[in-house]
C-alpha cells in the first residue's frame, strides 16, 4: 500500500522501545528453543549412532530367520539359500550381513565397536568410504568407523579382538554408519564368522552362515510380492529396510521418546508465547483501539501482533541453534549428536509454527476491538 | 448583497442511536439531526451521558446508528462497510482523545508520521507536513521525544498536529481539554479553533466545559438525547 511504511514498522519500534518487557519471553523461549534443538540434535545423532550401518546399505529388503523375532542376534540363515533367494522374481542382487558388539585392544587401551561382516560388492556392504577403500573378498581387513581415529587408528593398524580371533587391517574409513550406538568396523562375511566364533562359540554354526540375508530389488520390483515369495521359499520373516532399521533394540523407542519430549518442549513454547501475547494484548487494548480509531485496519494490527510474538520466537530459535552448534563443536566425537539440516530446518518451522498457534487466540481478539471504546463515557 | 451560504461539510440526519435492548436499554441519540460547515468549529456540550460522546463516534464512523444518515463531504458514513470505514477514518477524519491520546512508545514525530502513513501520504511528504506541523504548533525541539516526556498541553498540541497531517474535513475533538488546568484547556480550544478555520475544515468539540464550548463558533446543547443549539435553548428558557 502507498505510504504504508511507516504504520507497518511501529510493532518493530515498539519492540525496540520496550525491549525490556520482550526479554523476559525471549529469554525463556530461548531456554526453551535451546532445550528442543538440543533433544533434536540428540535424537538425531542416536537414530544415526544406533541405524546408520543399516540406513547407509544399498539393501531394499532384510531377511530374518523366522524364530528370530527380527533381532539380528537371533537371527541364522544359510550361506546356501543365497543362490535360492537370487532366482525369486524381482531381486536384483543377494548379499548377506552379520553383526557382533564386542570389544576390540587399540594400543594398549580398548573399545566397543559392531563389527559387521557383509560380502564385499552384494547389497548390505557400505557403499563408500571417506578415505582408505572397503575390505576386499579374502581379506582379514576392515573399514573402520571416523570416530576410531581419536584412539589412534591409522590406515594401515591393526584391530584385535580382545576375545581372540584373525586380526584386522585398517584399510579405510566409514563415516554414518554407526550400529547400536557404536562406530562400526567393517570387514567380510568370512572375518566376521571367525570373530564371531572367537567371542560367541556357541554361536558357531556347522553350515556357514549369516544373521541376515540382503537383498537389492529390480527397479520395476514389488517390495511386498518379493517379501512375500522370500518368506514362502525360507521360511523366513523378510522386511523392507525402514521396518528392519525400526526392528533394532530400542531404535524405534528411543526415537518416539525423543519425539515426545520435542512435542512437549514445543506446547510449553507455545503456552508461553500464548500467555505472552494474550497478556500484552490485554494489557494494550486501549493502544490498539485507539490505533484502530485512527483508521488502521484489524488485518494489519493483528499482522503487527503476530510479528511481534515471532521475533522472540525468531530470536530464541536463532539463539538455541547458535548454542547447540557451539555444543556441538565442543562434544567429542563420539558423542551421539548431529543436526541435519531438514530436521534443523524442520524443528525451525515447528517453533515458529507453535509461536503462531500460540497467538493465534489473542490475534482473534485483537481483530475484534471495538475502535469506540477510544471515545470516552460512550 | 446574498449572504450565500457554503454546502455543509458534516450533515446528520434523524440520527438515533440505543444501547442495550427491553426495559435496560438507553436511547444516546434521539433523531438528531445537525450540519456543520467547512471552516466551521462547533462546540457540543452537556452532562455526561447526555450522548455527546456518542454523537461524535458516530460522526467518526466508530458507531453505527440505529436510524438516520450521516453525509461527511457528500459520503454516507453509515453507509460503509467495515473496512471502508477504517479508511474513511484514516483519510477524513482527525481524532483528538480525551486522554492516552498518543501512542506511547513512538516520538511526537513518528506519531504524526503513523497517522500519515495510515492515510497513504508518500513518505518524503509525511515527513515534510510532520516538521511543519510541529513547527506551527510551537513544537520545535519536541519532535523526537516520546509522549511520556511532554507535558499535558505539549502532548495535545502533538495530538491536534497529528489530527491534522493528512488533511482531514473532519476534526473530532473529544473532551481534549478534561486532563489540562483551565489556561491551557483554554490555548488548546482556541488553537483547534484557528486550525479549523485557516484549513477552513469542520470541527466538533465535545466539552461539558462551557468555558472550553465558549471558543467555538456556534454551540449545540445535547440532552437526554436531544440536540438543541444554543438559541433555541435560551429561548426555552426564557
Amino acid at each position: 500500500m502507498k505510504g504504508a511504511g511507516f504504520a507497518a514498522s511501529w510493532p518493530v519500534r515498539e519492540l525496540w522501545r520496550r525491549r525490556g518487557r520482550f526479554a523476559g519471553v525471549t529469554v525463556t523461549l530461548t531456554v526453551l528453543c535451546t532445550l528442543a534443538v538440543i533433544l533434536v540434535s540428540l535424537g538425531s545423532g542416536l537414530w544415526a549412532g544406533a541405524t546408520g550401518a543399516l540406513r547407509s546399505s544399498p539393501a531394499d529388503l532384510v531377511v530374518f530367520s523366522r524364530d528370530s523375532l527380527s533381532l539380528f542376534p537371533r537371527s541364522r540363515i544359510a550361506l546356501a539359500a543365497i543362490p535360492q533367494i537370487g532366482r525369486v522374481r524381482g531381486v536384483a542382487a543377494v548379499g548377506a550381513l552379520g553383526t557382533l558388539t564386542t570389544t576390540v585392544a587399540l594400543r594398549g587401551a580398548t573399545a566397543s565397536v559392531a563389527v559387521i561382516g557383509a560380502i564385499p560388492g552384494r547389497p548390505g556392504a557400505p557403499a563408500a568410504v571417506v578415505s582408505g577403500r572397503l575390505p576386499r573378498r579374502g581379506e582379514d581387513s576392515a573399514a573402520v568407523d571416523v570416530a576410531l581415529r581419536a584412539e589412534g587408528v591409522r590406515l594401515g593398524s591393526r584391530i584385535r579382538q580382545a576375545a581372540g580371533g584373525p586380526p584386522l587391517r585398517v584399510v579405510g574409513f566409514v563415516a554414518d554408519q554407526r550400529f547400536e550406538l557404536l562406530p562400526t568396523v567393517w570387514t567380510t562375511l568370512t572375518a566376521w564368522q571367525a570373530l564371531s566364533a572367537a567371542a560367541r562359540p556357541e554361536t558357531r554354526t556347522a553350515a556357514p552362515a549369516a544373521q541376515v540375508l540382503t537383498i537389492r530389488l529390480t527397479p520395476s520390483a514389488d517390495a511386498a510380492t518379493v517379501a512375500r515369495a522370500v518368506d514362502a521359499q525360507l521360511a523366513a520373516t523378510t522386511l523392507t529396510r525402514s521396518q528392519a532399521i525400526l526392528a533394532i533394540p530400542g531404535a524405534a523407542a528411543m526415537r518416539s521418546t525423543i519425539n515426545e519430549l520435542i512435542a512437549a518442549v514445543l506446547l510449553v513454547a507455545a503456552g508461553v508465547t500464548a500467555l505472552f501475547a494474550a497478556l500484552y494484548t490485554a494489557e494494550r487494548r486501549s493502544e490498539l483501539a485507539r490505533l484502530r480509531a485512527l483508521g488502521s485496519s484489524a488485518a494489519r494490527l493483528a499482522a503487527g501482533l503476530l510479528a511481534q510474538a515471532e521475533a522472540p520466537v525468531i530470536i530464541g530459535t536463532a539463539a538455541a541453534y547458535g548454542i547447540t552448534a557451539a555444543l556441538i563443536a565442543a562434544a567429542p566425537p563420539q558423542f551421539p549428536v548431529a543436526l541435519p539440516l531438514t530436521r534443523a530446518l524442520g524443528l525451525a518451522g515447528l517453533i515458529m509454527a507453535a509461536g503462531a498457534a500460540g497467538t493465534g487466540l489473542s490475534l482473534l481478539r485483537v481483530l475484534r476491538i471495538d475502535p469506540a471504546i477510544t471515545v470516552e463515557d460512550l | 448583497m446574498t449572504d450565500e451560504q457554503p454546502a455543509p461539510a458534516v450533515r446528520l440526519q434523524g440520527v438515533s442511536k440505543t444501547y442495550g435492548r427491553d426495559r435496560t436499554s438507553v436511547a444516546a441519540l434521539r433523531g438528531a439531526s445537525l450540519e456543520i460547515r467547512p471552516g466551521e468549529l462547533i462546540a457540543v456540550a452537556g452532562p455526561s451521558g447526555s450522548g455527546k460522546s456518542t454523537l461524535l463516534a458516530i460522526m467518526g464512523g466508530l458507531l453505527t446508528p440505529d436510524q438516520g444518515t450521516v453525509e461527511v463531504g457528500g459520503t454516507d458514513v453509515t453507509a460503509l462497510p467495515r473496512g471502508a470505514r477504517a479508511r474513511y477514518r484514516a483519510t477524513k477524519v482527525g481524532f483528538v482523545f480525551q486522554s492516552l491520546n498518543l501512542v506511547p512508545f513512538l516520538t511526537a514525530r513518528e506519531n504524526l508520521l503513523l497517522m500519515a502513513s495510515l492515510a497513504g501520504i508518500p513518505g518524503p511528504q509525511a515527513r515534510q507536513r510532520a516538521g511543519a506541523l510541529l513547527a506551527e504548533l510551537n513544537l520545535a525541539g519536541r519532535e523526537r521525544d516520546l509522549p511520556g516526556k511532554l507535558s499535558g498541553g505539549e502532548q495535545q498540541r502533538v495530538a491536534i498536529a497529528r489530527a491534522l497531517i493528512h488533511q482531514p474535513a473532519l476534526l473530532l475533538a473529544d473532551e481534549p481539554t478534561a486532563s489540562l488546568d483551565t489556561e491551557r484547556g483554554l490555548a488548546v480550544t482556541g488553537l483547534l479553533a484557528r486550525q479549523v478555520h485557516e484549513r477552513n475544515i469542520a470541527g466538533v468539540l465535545v466539552t461539558h466545559d462551557l468555558r472550553m464550548a465558549a471558543t467555538a463558533d456556534r454551540i449545540v446543547r445535547v440532552i437526554d438525547g436531544l440536540l438543541t443549539d444554543n438559541e433555541t435553548l435560551n429561548a426555552e428558557v426564557h
